[in-house]
């Protein structure tokens, strides 16, 4: 069954590194880009199902590289993770579409996470997305129970 | 208290064209509205559009041509007026669609006694067929475009400040066990005595009762305020008098009346500015459990949530491909998430319509849990779904058990306002009152006849003093016979001066009308120069309504 791939922007190349490894057996593939600008050449050339993406970027940071995505009418999951202090960039973000949100420097649930991104992606890929979506009723019920 | 002014946009306005729509199948009475417009250079681009009535079509109508006034013909049987009104007033509290005078033709003062409930639901201006129909066309013009108008000249009496009381109409919201909610524009102070004119229990009763709360209903509503009032019972002890209600008839006319309540156990508001969901309000809040409440901007949503605790928020995002300049955003939707966590301890469930984004994300970017993001627009079906399973979960909400009274068409509600009186003509009457008044909230009257003050910006500079805010009113609702008593009765003031507001024996040379007003009567005074400033405005496809000095307008 596939896993889907996915891109990994990132600027610091450890941390690229780091993920790209704890990430590897949860995609088929798995691409870097070091800014938005690369990101969206990656995104151009090769087939991603999922994106995990820095905010704050040199050249090109993760709110203009998910604002040109859909400009673009790029629909891909995006994930992206943040330091603490760049909650109005988050919300920014929310306009354009974002995934989910994971904070720097614990990651918590990023292996989780990126594995629903991946299958979400695979899904608007295969156009299942809607279908396979949760419907409001049962997310509002359950938040009751909760 | 401050209250935002509110300036009516008519964006989408056919460029050069004011339409006033009628409902109804009067085509003379159209025709003879178009020839006195047409007697007037300002006047000339107003289109006086009849339209048959149905209930779908005014709505309809109402969309597409952006009235600046729509004017119902009750002198034939109009169906479903009742479920038309009930849409009518929730359309109203749409900003685009607030300054809309609603005025209604009846055939007699018996046919506006009996839709007289339509007052407390919107109607702006009753007027009775066969009486002046010049003084109906000319007041219509001055409410919707409020710019010069051509009235006719009337003899006025000065009055010396005359005490006379007004009753202020109201709306019945409803009742629970111990009190009555009512919405007013008047702003009612916790534990303070409140004197009211009530009709149900098949009696008129004036009664003083005690507020328990009054809450503000946001800057579009149609009401300002939403104030409960315990309800003054009988005690064991008391001498019975007609300030006192017997506790057993109040409950026995409450479970015969039952079919006309809906109980209320929720509380839920609709963040959107598009009219479709101003009615969608009101079509949930008639089929289910909740109360709904709507809302188009950041601060009247503000304002909601310091009042009220709301189980469930529905956030309809603006479509716009620059967020940034739109109204309702993820970032005035984090500023709102922050006020409930605030106010109301987090409790209210936000439902985010038009998302691109996921919950997960808007949880964790907001901060706030109790948030569900859907991908879709606002639609019926949705949101009574979710409703109903807020409803079906059994989750304790937040309002009160009570019984709304959307239908109870018998019951009337008055505040009763003290006024002292400067001037009196047969159209229009000009008083003091402490109380704080919107601009075109509707009074009864009693003296002379049974009549309707509608307050309107003055026409002409009102002195100001102590004696509290001067207002001035246009008076209606009346047949040919009132305008006479009134008539006589100005005359009276005139010649033998006034001292109080009653009617007594008139004298005969007051009965023969001598000398006052054979020459002045209906003589129109037509004012080219003061006619530029309506074409100017309808250029500009904006009426900047006038406010009263509490800064609050009806219309």
């Amino acid at each position: 069954m596939s896993k889907g791939n996915l891109l990994i922007v990132e600027d610091e190349e450890v941390l690229s590194s780091l993920l790209q490894d704890l990430l590897e057996p949860h995609a088929d593939k798995i691409g870097a880009a070091y800014n938005g600008l690369e990101g969206l050449e990656a995104v151009k050339g090769s087939t991603y199902h999922a994106i995990v993406c820095d905010i704050n970027m040199p050249k090109m940071n993760g709110i203009e590289f998910i604002a040109k995505m859909r400009e673009l009418k790029y629909e891909h999951p995006i994930i992206f993770y943040t330091a603490h202090g760049n909650e109005q960039l988050m919300r920014e973000a929310l306009s354009y579409g974002a995934f989910d949100f994971l904070s720097k420097p614990h990651f918590d649930n990023l292996e989780e996470t990126v594995i629903k991104a991946l299958k979400h992606g695979l899904d608007l890929f295969q156009g299942n997305a809607e279908a396979n979506e949760p419907s409001a009723d049962d997310e509002l019920a359950k938040m009751i129970k909760d | 208290m401050l209250y935002l002014k509110f300036n009516a946009k008519r964006a989408n306005f056919k460029s050069g064209v004011s339409v006033i729509l009628v409902f109804g199948d009067d085509d003379n009475f159209c025709d003879r509205m178009r020839f006195y417009y047409s007697n007037y250079p300002s006047m000339q681009d107003i289109e006086i559009r009849r339209l048959d009535y149905s209930e779908d079509t005014v709505i309809e109508k109402l969309k597409e041509l952006r009235p600046f006034a729509i004017i119902f013909d009750f002198s034939k049987e109009l169906k479903n007026i009742n479920s038309l009104f009930m849409k009518l007033n929730f359309v109203k509290k749409c900003p685009d669609y607030k300054s809309l005078p609603i005025i209604s033709l009846f055939s007699s003062k018996s046919d506006l006694e009996k839709h007289a409930y339509l007052f407390a639901m919107g109607l702006n201006y009753p007027f009775i067929k066969g009486s002046d129909e010049k003084i109906l066309f000319s007041d219509i013009h001055y409410i919707s475009f409020e710019s010069e108008t051509p009235f006719g000249k009337y003899a006025k009496a000065q009055l010396n400040n005359l005490p006379y009381d007004g009753k202020l109409i109201s709306n019945i919201y409803g009742f629970t066990e111990n009190s009555i909610l009512i919405e007013s524009d008047l702003y009612s102070e916790t534990e303070s005595l409140e004197k009211i004119s009530l009709e149900f229990t098949g009696e008129e009763k004036t009664l003083e009762v005690r507020t328990q709360g009054s809450y503000d209903l946001g800057i579009t509503g149609t009401y300002l305020f939403r104030g409960e009032y315990e309800v003054p019972f009988l005690g064991p002890w008391d001498e019975p008098t007609s300030d006192l209600i017997l506790k057993d008839s109040y409950e026995s006319w409450l479970e015969e009346n039952e079919d006309l309540f809906k109980q209320k156990l929720g509380r839920a508001l609709i963040v959107s500015s598009r009219v479709d969901d101003y009615i969608l309000a009101g079509e949930l809040t008639d089929l289910t459990q909740f109360d709904i409440y709507n809302s188009s901007s950041f601060e009247e949503t503000k304002r909601f949530l310091e009042s009220y605790k709301f189980d469930l928020i529905f956030f309809r995002l603006d479509k716009n491909d620059d967020p940034k300049k739109t109204e309702n955003n993820f970032e005035n939707l984090f500023r709102l998430t922050n006020a409930v966590k605030n106010i109301s301890d987090g409790e209210s469930i936000f439902v985010v319509f038009n998302s691109p984004s996921r919950t997960d994300a808007i949880r964790k970017a907001l901060e706030y849990n109790q948030v569900l993001s859907v991908s879709d627009d606002i639609y019926k079906d949705k949101l009574s779904s979710l409703i109903s399973v807020f409803e079906q979960k059994g989750r304790k909400m937040s309002c009160q058990t009570y019984c709304y009274a959307p239908y109870l068409n018998d019951a009337r509600c008055y505040f009763n306002i003290e006024m002292m009186v400067s001037s009196i003509t047969e159209h229009e009457i000009t008083f003091y009152s402490e109380s704080d008044i919107p601009m075109y909230s509707l009074l009864k009257i009693e003296v002379p006849s049974s009549l309707f003050l509608i307050i309107v910006p003055p026409t002409t500079q009102l002195e100001m003093d102590k004696k509290g805010n001067h207002y001035m009113a246009f008076i209606t609702g009346g047949e040919e016979s009132d305008a006479e008593l009134l008539r006589s009765f100005v005359n009276r003031a005139i010649i033998d001066g006034l001292e109080e507001f009653s009617l007594i024996p008139t004298s005969p040379e007051v009965e023969a009308g001598e000398g006052l007003l054979d020459d002045m009567e209906n003589e129109v005074i037509e004012d080219l120069e003061t006619s530029a400033p309506i074409n100017e405005a309808n250029e500009r496809k904006l009426v900047v309504r006038k406010t009263n000095t509490n800064g609050k307008t009806k219309l």
